[in-house]
Formats: C-alpha cells, structure tokens, sequence
C-alpha cells in the first residue's frame, strides 16, 4: 500500500525519510543506507513541495510520530495533486 | 609432495588469474559479483539484510566467487540488498544505494538469488525504482565525454521496464527494455550513433517490447558508445531511477575508456568462459 505524505520542500521530505529509517537500524556510522523511502517532487516547476511515498507492501518500518499530523494523499490524490510519482503511464521515456 | 609439485601446487592458487589481469588496460569502472583482479583487495558488495537492517561487506571466496556463505550468514533467513557494489578498477568509483526501496535485491528469503547458477543482483524482486548511482565527485570516476566500451552481464526478467543506465538524467539514457510497449526508441537521441553488441553478434533491436523479450534470459551486452554529459547535472547509474522503471538484473558491468573494438571479441569470450552464457 501507498500513502503520500506532503512536506514543503525536499529536505524536510527527506529529513522524514531518513527520522523513519533512524528508528528501524543501527547507528548512522554502521551503514551506508540512510532512507526508508523514495522522495517525489511536486511537477510544478516552482512549486518546491515534496511528498514522501510510505510503503510497506516492500518492508516494513516502524514510523512512530514522524507523519503525525501531515498530509497524506493516496497516489491518486497524489497525482492529482501535481505530485510525480512516478505513474509509468505518464512518464515520456522519449526525452 | 616434492619439493617441486609442492610449488607448482602453491603458485597454481597464488597465481590464479581473472579477467582484469588480462584486459585491464584502459578500465575505469569495473563491477562484479566475481573477483576481477588479483591486484584488487576489497569486497563485492555491501549488502544490507530486512530483518535489523545491518550492513555487511560481502568478499569473494578462494575460488575468487562470491562468498555465499558470508552472505548468508549475514542475511540468515531474510531478504538482503545490496547497498554498495565495489569498484574493482582501483580507481574506488563504488555505486550506491542510500534509499531502501530502492537497494536490488540479491537474496530472498534466505536463498541467494542465480542465474545460470551465479549469483545475481535483481532490480525489481521486490523493490520499485531500484538503481545504483556512482559515488560523487563522479567524474573523479568518470570524465564526461568521450569513447567508452560498455560490457554487462544482465538481463531484463522481471516484469516491468528496465534500463541499464543513464546518465545525466532524465534526459541520456541506454537501452531501455519494456515488456509490451512497441515504442521504438530505446535510448536517448544523443546516444543515436552508439552501437550494440549482443552475445558477440552485432543487435539492433527494433523496439522497446523486443529489446525486453530477447534479454529475458542472461545476455551480454556490449556498448561502443560516446559520452555526452553536459551541464550540472552529471550523473551516472545503473538504472534509471524514474517512472517505476527499475535497473535491469546485473552480474557484471565494466566500463573501458577509449576504443575496444580490436579487442572487444576477446573480451566478450573471456566473459562467457565464466558465465557460459552463449
């Protein structure tokens, strides 16, 4: 399952990914992998939201408060909401 | 033993040879889940294992293949993925993968995955997205222009589309294989001149759909190509990273500066004398 959860910009998106993952493993300076999920942009050009793509059909992680109280869209609000997330129908491999 | 058979016994190991030791000229990026040089000393892979998500750096065993058992006794009986794939040139140009949903996978459920009986990286076995980027500064690793020779031993079995890699991304990318779609660009249009070879015959594969179904079982491909990066946004994976397509299974991927073509067949043959692909 996919949940999208919305944060103003791409390190703060991040930050959250990485805060999830920091819960589920070891300390940071015993690995090499920092976070538990893929961070997509907002299509907009200008528009520097971000949304974080929590899933856990692939694994799951323990969230804790990380996403209490943000938004979260499912990926067809996602969409609809301008987010790219990485809908294969959309993507023009063309370019 | 005498004294003799004793030393030939004992320069039989010392002296073992890989891949490397004889096409090493010119290599700048050399990748594998074998060992391809007696001069290189590091590992394989890093990998890390779903249960406490622990790293663990994975070397070869004294056949100079994978050790499985290190790698099992990491992973136990969990998935493993692989976080970084060692360079082996010497040049230290490692691909990584900080993301987890997007790290390939190279054990499942306790069982180290194979193709053709060797150990295999999969791009799509349970990740979305997969890729493996070049560690920056990546052109300390890789300048960006210029004639390259590609060889990989790949394939594109899972179900969804793949790429080798890109570069520079979204906008330069190589080979990309999707099940289903007749579309018959498969690669960037500044890479329209570069050349590929399939199993040591020339191959032009007509569309997406097709360059999918004939890699579905192991293949090498190789690339005489040309590197065109411009910009900033200098990048360099295998995979692509975008649009859920995910890189294609890998078990070896050597880059070459300059031409290869006098010697790209006796390159080729060395690699299928281990992986009999073909």
């Amino acid at each position: 399952m996919h949940l999208y959860y919305e944060y103003p910009n791409s390190g703060s998106a991040l930050t959250a990914s990485a805060d999830v993952y920091d819960l589920n493993a070891p300390p940071r300076d015993q690995r090499v992998s920092l976070y538990a999920y893929s961070v997509y942009p907002h299509t907009g050009s200008t528009d520097p939201r971000c949304v974080v793509q929590y899933e856990d059909d692939i694994q799951s992680f323990v969230t804790g408060s990380v996403f209490n109280g943000v938004t979260s869209y499912t990926e067809a609000e996602a969409i609809a909401a301008g987010f790219d997330v990485g809908d294969e129908e959309s993507e023009d491999l063309a370019r | 033993m005498s004294m003799i058979s004793a030393f030939f016994s004992t320069t039989a190991v010392a002296g073992q040879t890989f891949l490397l030791d004889q096409f090493g000229d010119n290599i700048i990026l050399a990748y594998s889940l074998r060992k391809l040089s007696s001069t290189y000393t590091g590992d394989a892979i890093r990998v890390r294992e779903s249960s406490g998500n622990t790293e663990a750096d994975i070397g070869f065993d004294s056949n100079g293949n994978l050790d499985e058992s290190a790698l099992l006794s990491h992973v136990g009986s969990n998935n493993g993925f692989i976080v970084t794939w060692y360079d082996q040139s010497g040049n230290g140009g490692n691909l990584e993968q900080a993301t987890t949903s997007k790290q390939p996978q190279i054990v499942s459920s306790g069982a180290v995955l194979k193709r053709n009986g060797k150990p295999v990286m999969e791009g799509e076995k349970l990740s979305t997205e997969s890729h493996l980027d070049l560690i920056s500064p990546k052109s300390t690793y890789i300048p960006a222009t210029g004639q390259y020779f590609f060889f990989s031993v790949c394939n594109t079995a899972s179900s969804r589309g793949h790429l080798l890699y890109a570069e520079n991304q979204p906008n330069r990318w190589q080979l990309g294989a999707v099940n289903g779609d007749t579309s018959t660009v498969i690669r960037s249009t500044n890479y329209n001149t570069d050349t590929y070879r399939r199993n040591g015959v020339a191959y032009s594969p007509a569309n997406r759909d097709i360059l999918y179904d004939d890699n579905t079982s192991q293949t090498l491909i190789t690339v005489d190509g040309n590197l065109r990066i411009g910009g900033d946004a200098f990048d360099f994976r295998l995979g692509y990273g975008f649009g859920s397509r995910d890189m294609w299974d890998m078990q070896e991927f050597l880059v070459y500066q300059g031409d290869k073509s006098s010697i790209q067949s006796d390159i080729e043959t060395a690699i299928n004398n281990h992986y009999s692909i073909f």
